[in-house]
């Protein structure tokens, strides 16, 4: 053992004194409230450990590890959407991607040919009008960012509305498509 | 039946001591270390409480944080001014330990004697158990800083440790 990890154990051998029974009273006192959100159940002290059932020392690792492979599932599947970012408020796009589908019944459809099988005109429309409307905003409360620092995570939930119109044949269709947002709003430490 | 106990009483249990014990180096007077562990705390608390896991790392960020503040503020200043200020020495923190405690109380003495950027370090990764990227995070500085500072205060006590026994001053008492 070199002198520095001697000299580093004996350090960590100095114990703290504890905090004294009338500070822990102080803080919890000042905790009020928020003190009691979350509780640990600790064992009565009455149970017997040895009634315990021994089979559950079979299931209980056993169920841990199914819930750590499914976590390396679900990981695999739906990576992260809360990356970190430097800005105090971070806006995460939903993926998306366009995508041929050569089994839809237009593929490979020219416009004419549409607009005989439809009967909707090809030209004439004026420009799509778009609307954004917000149909609710969640608190889903503090995350941690990689950098350890909490932020305070909101998710947007709108509805896009896309209106294409043609006045010749008094033609309208309108179009809603769903949308998320994610923002992160980072939090002072105190 | 199972007692329902809330979480922050374990976990205050745990992390308290070395709180208090960062908060009192971080603090101008030991008077305010257990204001700045009391208002540190709570607020971090309220913030992460709901989830019954709290880093320590936040906790002693926000302690150096407050640390800063409280020095700069001026009403606060007027409350210290009012108490009765006891200069205690930082073995005061420390549970005593009889059978060898001439070289304790040279040791916390060295760790009293190191400079402020040092001290805190050693802290935080002796006793506060943070590794060197979360005491960067802490104080705000690169790993290499933490790591340099950490070697540099340890070799400091090793060459001031045997001199105290012997009986010399300390360089920085003398």
């Amino acid at each position: 053992m070199s002198d520095w990890e001697e000299l580093e154990k004996e350090l960590a051998g100095l114990t703290p004194r504890a905090p004294s029974k009338d500070f822990s009273k102080r803080v919890e006192d000042a905790l009020g409230e928020a003190g009691s959100v979350a509780m640990r159940h600790t064992p009565d002290p009455d149970s017997d450990p040895a009634r315990t059932s021994p089979s559950i020392h079979f299931w209980i690792p056993l169920g841990l590890a199914a819930l750590l492979v499914f976590s390396l599932y679900l990981f695999n599947q739906f990576p992260s959407e809360l990356e970190d970012g430097n800005s105090p408020i971070t806006f995460l796009p939903e993926p998306s991607s366009m995508v041929d589908d050569e089994d839809s019944p237009l593929h490979g459809v020219t416009s004419e040919q549409l607009e005989d099988l439809s009967g909707v005109p090809v030209d004439g429309w004026l420009d799509p009008s778009t609307q954004e409307r917000l149909i609710r905003r969640i608190d889903e409360g503090i995350v941690d960012r990689a950098t350890g620092l909490p932020a305070r995570q909101y998710r947007y939930h709108f509805i896009d509305e896309t209106l294409w119109t043609h006045p010749a044949s008094e033609t309208r269709i309108l179009s809603t498509t769903p949308r998320q947002e994610v923002y992160l709003i980072d939090l002072e430490l105190y | 039946m199972n007692n329902p106990e809330p979480i922050w009483k374990a976990w205050f249990a745990k992390h308290g001591a070395k709180l208090l014990l960062f908060a009192r180096q971080q603090a101008r007077f030991p008077d305010d270390a257990e204001d700045l562990v009391q208002e540190a705390f709570v607020r971090i608390w309220r913030l992460y409480g709901h989830t019954g896991e709290v880093s320590p790392g936040l906790v002693y960020r926000a302690i150096r944080r407050l640390a800063i503040d409280w020095a700069r503020s001026l009403d606060r200043r007027r409350i210290r001014e009012e108490k009765v200020y006891l200069q205690s020495p930082l073995s005061s923190s420390f549970d005593r330990n009889l059978e060898r405690d001439e070289r304790n109380q040279a040791l916390l003495r060295a760790v009293e004697g190191l400079p402020k950027e040092q001290g805190e370090v050693l802290t935080l990764k002796i006793w506060g158990e943070l590794t060197f990227d979360e005491i960067g995070r802490t104080l705000d500085l690169s790993l290499n800083t933490v790591a340099s500072r950490y070697r540099y205060a340890l070799q400091k006590l090793k060459d001031s440790v045997p001199r105290e026994i012997e009986g010399k001053p300390h360089p920085k008492q003398s």
